[in-house]
């Protein structure tokens, strides 16, 4: 049995029961005055219910109420495909986000720009560094000019 | 009278300064964003709200709404000279209109197209400003049960109408309720779900959690294959006004396309996506000669063209009226309506008419411009396609980091729109839709409440949901949906559909 037509279900089982187990501990109430864990109690148990029976149709395809899904058919969903790429870009999003505050709106998005140009497609240095400035440059006037959004200005001071 | 004096109202609105450029802005950016494979409506929608939330809530809506109803304008363009649909509810308009390119006759498609798709937009605004009226003043005698079971029951038939697992969607529902919940609770005011952190005792936003799902999960997608190359028709684009003949063989299918738009795309689950295809199949049946479809029939265009613009007006209904989106782009406008501080339903027409008035005027206006924009800038468009996605995908994400960091000031916001962006990006990998799952958050609250008010009124007892007519209704046909979709020997294996405005 291919391990990536159980991930999926694994994963919502998982998340299924943390979120049943927490809302038991909110507290559920009475049927006639609900309390803080009612909704997330039952919105779990249904999700948990449904799981199951996904996960049943995915191990008895020939069984199945449902359509073929991606992946069913035995094809690796990750085969032919650039992860490495989306890794890539993952990881540089990651970046931004953890030292905006840091470098600032201007270093930062300039140094994210031209990582993204270079990162997923062949690009000229050139280009991308101009390409980097250029956006920079443009995102800079709409949001922080014309529409003043208050962003950091980092240990550069702009 | 009184519906004349109120549009002459909306007008008066939609034609101030800022609101003719927001509308503007809208269409143009529907258009553009239509053009271009890689990214849709919904993930352009998601993007821009953060910013809409420093104009007023009319000029905002008016913006969200052109670049909804703009994009099924854009989108043929893609479909027609490259064989690529711009978004979802263009797939069935490559069928005939890039073989009417291949015959030399792409000026006949792109005019019939503008033509159609303006004539649908019309035709479904005015259905909008005399059916929403009516359909509110009947939902003033609902209650909490009755908003229970439609909004359970709209939920049910978007996921039967899902292009995918059935038990997935109805998952994914379950899961919005449960993320549209997380924050304080608003009787008790106990945190549920907020782990410690004070930027989610408000709740999750919906601009992140809309951004992420749709608009960096698209860009990962599309960063995930290899970038082809495109052949584009560059020869010259002559004659854009269809001639008569094309018009004869065009009009009944237009007003066909207007009607059977505008229903599906009020039904929840409906849609543009849905409406074009249901539009094909029907001229298909109805034509003399369906063998000419698939080799250049014009009627092949001009109904699904007209359908998808008229399912627009038409998805704007059930969210005006009684406070429910029929499909994700409308869940996303409810959501920035709740967000400016104004409740959608049968309230909203008598306490902020403007806003209603102003945005169905803005629609009129809105179509003109679009066809006015249009059929010139072909030659424009045609340009803006050949941008390499190599250049695109960084300012969609910029845009989107942005957006999310613009709502709080705070890099929470744009870590938790990375979070539902990874996890957009494997939902569609291993199949699960994001669609019922926002459908779900935006109505997550309003759910609970009502759920919570019936019980209290009823001493908990269920048979509230059964014995009130509208509420009994609702759940019988909700019950009627899940029943078919759960049962193997009635349920039929569906042919998979684009995912509506999802490109």
């Amino acid at each position: 049995m291919k391990i990536h037509f159980c991930i999926g279900p694994l994963f919502w089982f998982a998340i299924g029961f943390y979120i049943l187990i927490r809302a038991w501990e909110l507290g559920i109430g009475e049927i006639r005055h609900p309390g803080p864990g009612f909704i997330f109690f039952f919105a779990a148990l249904f999700l948990l219910i449904l799981n199951t029976l996904d996960f049943v149709s995915v191990l008895c395809p020939s069984r199945s109420t449902i359509g073929p899904v991606e992946g069913q058919q035995g094809k690796s969903l990750w085969r032919g495909v650039r992860w490495g790429k989306v890794l890539l870009v993952l990881g540089g999003l990651a970046c931004y986000v953890y030292f905006f505050n840091f470098l600032g709106f201007v270093l930062g998005t300039s140094l994210l720009m031209l990582f993204l140009l270079k990162a997923v497609e062949p690009t000229r240095w050139r280009t991308a560094i101009v390409g980097s400035m250029l956006i920079t440059l443009i995102s800079y006037a709409i949001f922080c000019v014309w529409l003043k959004v208050p962003f950091p200005e980092g240990f550069i001071g702009f | 009278m009184d519906t004349l004096q109120n549009l002459m109202f909306g007008f008066s609105t939609a034609l101030s300064a800022n609101n003719l450029f927001f509308c503007f802005v809208g269409v143009l950016l529907g258009t553009l964003i239509g053009v271009l494979p890689g990214i849709g409506p919904v993930g352009t929608v998601s993007l821009l709200l953060p910013i809409t939330f420093m104009m007023t809530p009319v000029s905002g809506i008016i913006m969200l709404a052109g670049i909804f109803y703009g994009a099924q304008y854009g989108g043929s363009t893609t479909s027609i000279l490259v064989n690529i649909p711009g978004e979802a509810a263009s797939v069935v308009t490559c069928l005939d209109g890039y073989q009417m390119a291949r015959q030399g006759r792409a000026g006949a498609a792109l005019g019939m197209s503008a033509f159609g798709s303006f004539i649908g937009g019309t035709l479904s605004v005015v259905g909008l400003m005399l059916l929403t009226p009516f359909l509110a003043s009947i939902a003033l005698k609902f209650g909490p049960p009755e908003y229970f079971s439609l909004m359970c029951a709209g939920l049910a038939i978007v996921t039967y109408l899902g292009s995918g697992s059935v038990f997935r969607s109805l998952m994914m529902a379950a899961f919005g309720i449960i993320l549209g919940c997380v924050g304080q609770d608003p009787e008790t005011g106990s945190s549920r779900f907020v782990f410690g952190i004070p930027d989610l005792l408000d709740g999750i936003g919906l601009p992140t959690l809309a951004m992420g799902l749709f608009g960096i999960s698209e860009v990962l997608v599309n960063i995930e294959k290899n970038l082809e190359d495109r052949i584009i028709f560059t020869a010259k684009i002559k004659g854009l006004l269809p001639n008569r003949r094309d018009w004869a063989d065009s009009l009944v299918p237009m007003l066909r396309g207007c009607i059977l738009g505008f229903f599906l795309g009020s039904l929840p689950g409906g849609g543009a996506t849905i409406a074009s295809f249901a539009s094909y199949g029907v001229e298909k049946k109805f034509s003399k000669h369906p063998e000419r479809f698939g080799r250049g029939a014009i009627e092949g265009v001009a109904g699904p063209e007209t359908a998808n613009n008229a399912a627009t007006g038409g998805a704007f209904v059930p969210m005006f009226a009684l406070g429910i989106p029929s499909n994700t782009l409308t869940a996303i406008l409810l959501g920035a309506l709740l967000i400016y501080g104004v409740t959608p339903g049968p309230l909203l027409i008598p306490r902020n008419p403007e806003i209603f008035w102003g945005i169905v005027a803005s629609m009129y206006i809105g179509n003109v411009m679009l066809l006015v924009l249009n059929l010139p800038l072909i030659s424009l468009w045609v340009q803006v396609l050949k941008v390499p996605y190599k250049f695109l995908f960084p300012m969609i994400l910029l845009f989107c980091l942005i957006g999310a960091y613009s709502i709080n000031g705070s890099t929470f916001e744009v870590a938790l729109m990375l979070v539902f962006g990874v996890l957009g990006y494997l939902m569609k990998k291993y199949g699960y839709e994001g669609a019922p799952m926002v459908l779900a958050f935006v109505l997550g609250g309003r759910i609970e409440s009502s759920l919570r008010q019936s019980l209290l009124i009823s001493d908990g007892s269920f048979t509230i949901f059964f014995i009130r007519p509208i509420s009994a209704a609702a759940m019988a046909l909700m019950l009627l949906m899940l029943l078919s979709s759960l049962l193997p020997f009635i349920r039929k294996r569906k042919k998979a559909l684009p995912p509506d405005e999802i490109s």
